[in-house]
C-alpha cells in the first residue's frame, strides 16, 4: 500500500513539473487525489479553514511547495493545518484587515517567533496602512537572528517615525550582510538601526497612522486589500 | 646612489599596505574589526640595487550611536646600507546622521640614518573625504608634508588630490587626479629626477586608473598612473602596481603588491619595481563566515527599477544546480553553466518570496546571503522582501 502510494505520489510530480501550468489550476485537494487519506485530510484542513475566513491561497501555496519538495502527502497535510492556524491566529491579530498579503506575512511573523500580541499592537498603532512590507521585514530579521522582541520594538519605532519600506527593506539587507560578515546580530541591529533612525524624523503626534507632517502617506508597500 | 637614500626607499612601499589599503576600505563600510598586518618589502632601483623592508600595523574599528571611527597605526624598518623607520596613522570618522559621508585624517612620518651622510625625517599630514552618491564615490584629499635632512633646511610641500570611485557588484572602478607643488623644495641630486634646470621647486601632476574586484574576503587591483609636469621624474613616467588579498585562512589572508613606483620627491626615492608580500591577520570580529555546504550564494541586485537574486553555485558541471520559489509556485527551475559554474538570475516581483536551491535529487535548502527559515518539510528557505 505505501509503495503504490508513494509511485503514485512520484509519478504525480513528475507529471507536475513537466505540465506545470494546467496543474496549477487544480485545486488543493485535487492535487493530493493520488492519496485518498491525505487527500481528505487536507479537505477538511481547508474546510475548517474557509469556515474561519483564513485566506485559501496561501494553503494552496504550501500544498504545491510540499509536493515540489517531494514530501510526504501526511506531511503536506500537516503543515498545511499548521500554517492554517498560523494564519487564523494572524487574521485575527490583524483585524479588521482580511488582505492575504497582510495576513500571510503575519503568519510567518508568527512561524519564526513573533508573539500575536505585537502584531496586534501594530494594528492598534497603524491601523490604515499595509503591514505587509513591515512584516516581512520583522520575519527577515528575526530569521537573521534579532530576537523577536529586539526587531519587533525596532520596527515599531520605524514605524512610528516614517520609515518606508524601501529603508525598512534596506536596513533588514544591511542587518543580514553583517550577520553574514561575522557581526552578531544584537551588534548589527544596533548598527544599523542608530544609523537610519537618525536620518528620520522624531515621531510625530498622527504617527499611529503612517502620516509624516505634510500630508505624505510613508511606509509604502500596497493598501490593505478590502474582502470581496 | 648615495647610501643615505637606500634605507629610505623601503617605506614607499609599506605606504600601501599601510595607509592605502585601510582608506580604500573604508570607502565601503567597515564592520568591526582589529586587523594585524606584517609585510616585507623589497624595492629595486636597478637591477643591481635591491631595498628591503619590514612593516607592521594594526587597524581597528569601532561603532557608536552616532559615530564610527576607524583608526590605522603601521611601523615600518627599512635596511640597506642605510636605515629607515616609518610610522603612518590615520583616523576616520563618520557621522551616522550622514551615511554618505566620511572624514579620514592620515599622516605618516620616517626618520632615516645613515652613519656615513645623513640623518633626517619627513612627516605628512593630511585629510581625505568620502563622499557616497549611490554607486559614486567622491575623495577628495589634501595633505602637507616636511622634511628635515642635516645638509639642508627643513623644506615643504603640498599635495592636493581627488579620486572618483563607481562601483557595481563585486567591481570597482577608480580614477584619479593628483597635483604635487613646493616653491622652496630641492630636487634630490644625480637619482632619478631631471636636472634640467637648477630650480628649486617642482610641480608635479599624476594621475591615473584603477579596476578592482573584490568580496568580502578578496581582493585584486590593477592601478595605472602616469606623472607629468615640471622636474617629473625621468626615465620611467608611467607605473603599473598589482595588488591582491587571498583568503588563507577564516583569520589570515596573504597580501601582495607588485609593479613599479615613481621617483617621490616627497619621499625622497627613486623610481624602481617594488615587490611587498605580507600576511593579513584579523584578531577581532569581522571575519566572513561562509555557511559550511551551502549549495548557492545569494544576493539582490536592482537594474533599472526591477529586482533580481542572483544565485551562484560552484558545483561541478555534471552536477546542475535547481532553484525553486513560492512566486513560480514552486516550479524546480534550473541554473545555466556560464564561465565555470552555474548561475540563475531571478527577477523577482514585489511582495513577500522564498526561494530555495538544490543539487539533483538532493534536498532544498535556502541559499547563503539570505536570512531563512524552516520550510516544514526537512529543508529551509530564503525569506526576501521585494518593495
Amino acid at each position: 500500500m505505501m509503495v503504490r502510494r508513494w509511485a503514485r505520489l512520484a509519478v504525480l510530480c513528475a507529471g507536475r513539473i513537466a505540465t506545470a501550468a494546467p496543474l496549477l489550476a487544480q485545486s488543493p485537494t485535487s492535487l493530493l487525489d493520488a492519496d485518498p487519506l491525505a487527500a481528505d485530510s487536507l479537505r477538511r484542513v481547508l474546510a475548517r479553514a474557509e469556515a474561519a475566513a483564513v485566506p485559501l491561497e496561501p494553503l494552496t501555496l504550501k500544498v504545491r511547495e510540499g509536493l515540489a519538495k517531494q514530501a510526504p502527502p501526511l506531511r503536506i497535510v500537516d503543515a498545511t493545518a499548521r500554517l492554517a492556524e498560523r494564519l487564523r491566529l494572524a487574521r485575527t491579530a490583524l483585524a479588521p484587515t482580511t488582505g492575504t498579503d497582510e495576513i500571510a506575512a503575519g503568519a510567518d511573523a508568527l512561524y519564526v517567533g513573533v508573539q500575536p500580541l505585537l502584531l496586534q499592537d501594530l494594528r492598534r498603532r497603524f491601523p490604515a496602512r499595509s503591514l505587509t512590507i513591515p512584516l516581512g521585514v520583522l520575519t527577515q530579521l528575526v530569521a537573521s537572528g534579532v530576537s523577536a522582541s529586539r526587531a519587533g520594538a525596532l520596527v515599531r519605532e520605524l514605524l512610528d517615525r516614517g520609515a518606508s519600506a524601501p529603508q525598512l527593506i534596506a536596513l533588514s539587507t544591511e542587518v543580514q550582510r553583517d550577520v553574514g560578515a561575522g557581526l552578531s546580530p544584537s551588534v548589527a541591529i544596533a548598527l544599523r538601526s542608530g544609523g537610519l533612525l537618525s536620518t528620520l524624523p522624531a515621531a510625530s503626534a498622527n504617527s499611529g497612522g503612517g502620516v509624516l507632517p505634510g500630508g505624505v502617506t510613508t511606509g509604502g508597500g500596497r493598501p490593505p486589500t478590502p474582502r470581496p | 646612489m648615495p647610501l643615505h637614500r637606500w634605507g629610505r626607499l623601503a617605506h614607499r612601499g609599506f605606504a600601501a599596505l599601510l595607509l592605502g589599503a585601510p582608506l580604500a576600505a573604508r570607502a565601503q563600510t567597515a564592520p568591526v574589526v582589529s586587523v594585524v598586518e606584517l609585510a616585507s618589502s623589497a624595492i629595486a632601483p636597478s637591477r643591481a640595487q635591491t631595498i628591503a623592508g619590514l612593516a607592521a600595523a594594526l587597524r581597528a574599528s569601532q561603532d557608536r550611536r552616532d559615530w564610527q571611527w576607524s583608526s590605522h597605526l603601521g611601523v615600518g624598518a627599512g635596511g640597506g646600507r642605510g636605515a629607515a623607520t616609518a610610522a603612518g596613522a590615520s583616523l576616520t570618522l563618520s557621522p551616522m546622521r550622514w551615511p554618505s559621508l566620511a572624514l579620514a585624517l592620515d599622516g605618516e612620518g620616517a626618520a632615516f640614518a645613515n652613519v656615513v651622510e645623513t640623518a633626517g625625517s619627513t612627516a605628512r599630514v593630511g585629510a581625505r573625504g568620502f563622499w557616497r552618491l549611490g554607486a559614486v564615490t567622491i575623495v577628495p584629499s589634501v595633505s602637507a608634508a616636511t622634511t628635515r635632512r642635516s645638509e639642508i633646511s627643513p623644506r615643504s610641500a603640498r599635495v592636493a588630490d581627488v579620486a572618483v570611485q563607481w562601483q557595481t557588484g563585486d567591481w570597482r572602478l577608480t580614477g584619479f587626479a593628483a597635483r604635487h607643488a613646493t616653491t622652496d623644495w630641492p630636487l634630490i641630486e644625480a637619482s632619478g629626477f631631471l636636472l634640467t634646470r637648477s630650480a628649486s621647486a617642482y610641480a608635479l601632476r599624476d594621475h591615473g586608473a584603477g579596476i578592482e574586484w573584490g568580496t568580502s574576503s578578496r581582493r585584486v587591483g590593477l592601478t595605472w598612473s602616469r606623472r607629468t609636469g615640471l622636474n617629473a621624474t625621468s626615465g620611467r613616467d608611467a607605473s603599473w602596481l598589482l595588488s591582491a588579498e587571498w583568503p588563507l585562512t577564516r583569520r589570515v589572508s596573504a597580501v601582495v603588491v607588485a609593479g613599479d613606483v615613481l621617483a617621490d620627491p616627497l619621499r625622497s626615492t627613486v623610481a624602481g619595481q617594488l615587490v611587498s608580500l605580507g600576511l593579513r591577520a584579523v584578531v577581532g570580529g569581522g571575519v566572513p563566515r561562509p555557511r559550511r555546504g551551502a549549495i548557492a550564494t545569494m544576493r539582490l541586485v536592482e537594474r533599472g527599477g526591477v529586482v533580481t537574486a542572483e544565485l551562484l553555485s560552484d558545483g561541478p558541471l555534471d552536477e546542475p544546480a535547481e532553484w525553486t520559489s513560492s512566486h513560480v509556485d514552486w516550479v524546480p527551475q534550473p541554473f545555466q553553466w556560464e564561465r565555470g559554474r552555474w548561475v540563475a538570475r531571478v527577477p523577482l516581483p514585489s511582495g513577500r518570496h522564498r526561494l530555495a536551491v538544490r543539487r539533483p535529487g538532493g534536498p532544498w535548502e535556502s541559499p547563503a546571503g539570505a536570512p531563512a527559515a524552516s520550510d516544514d518539510f526537512g529543508g529551509s528557505a530564503a525569506l526576501i522582501v521585494v518593495p
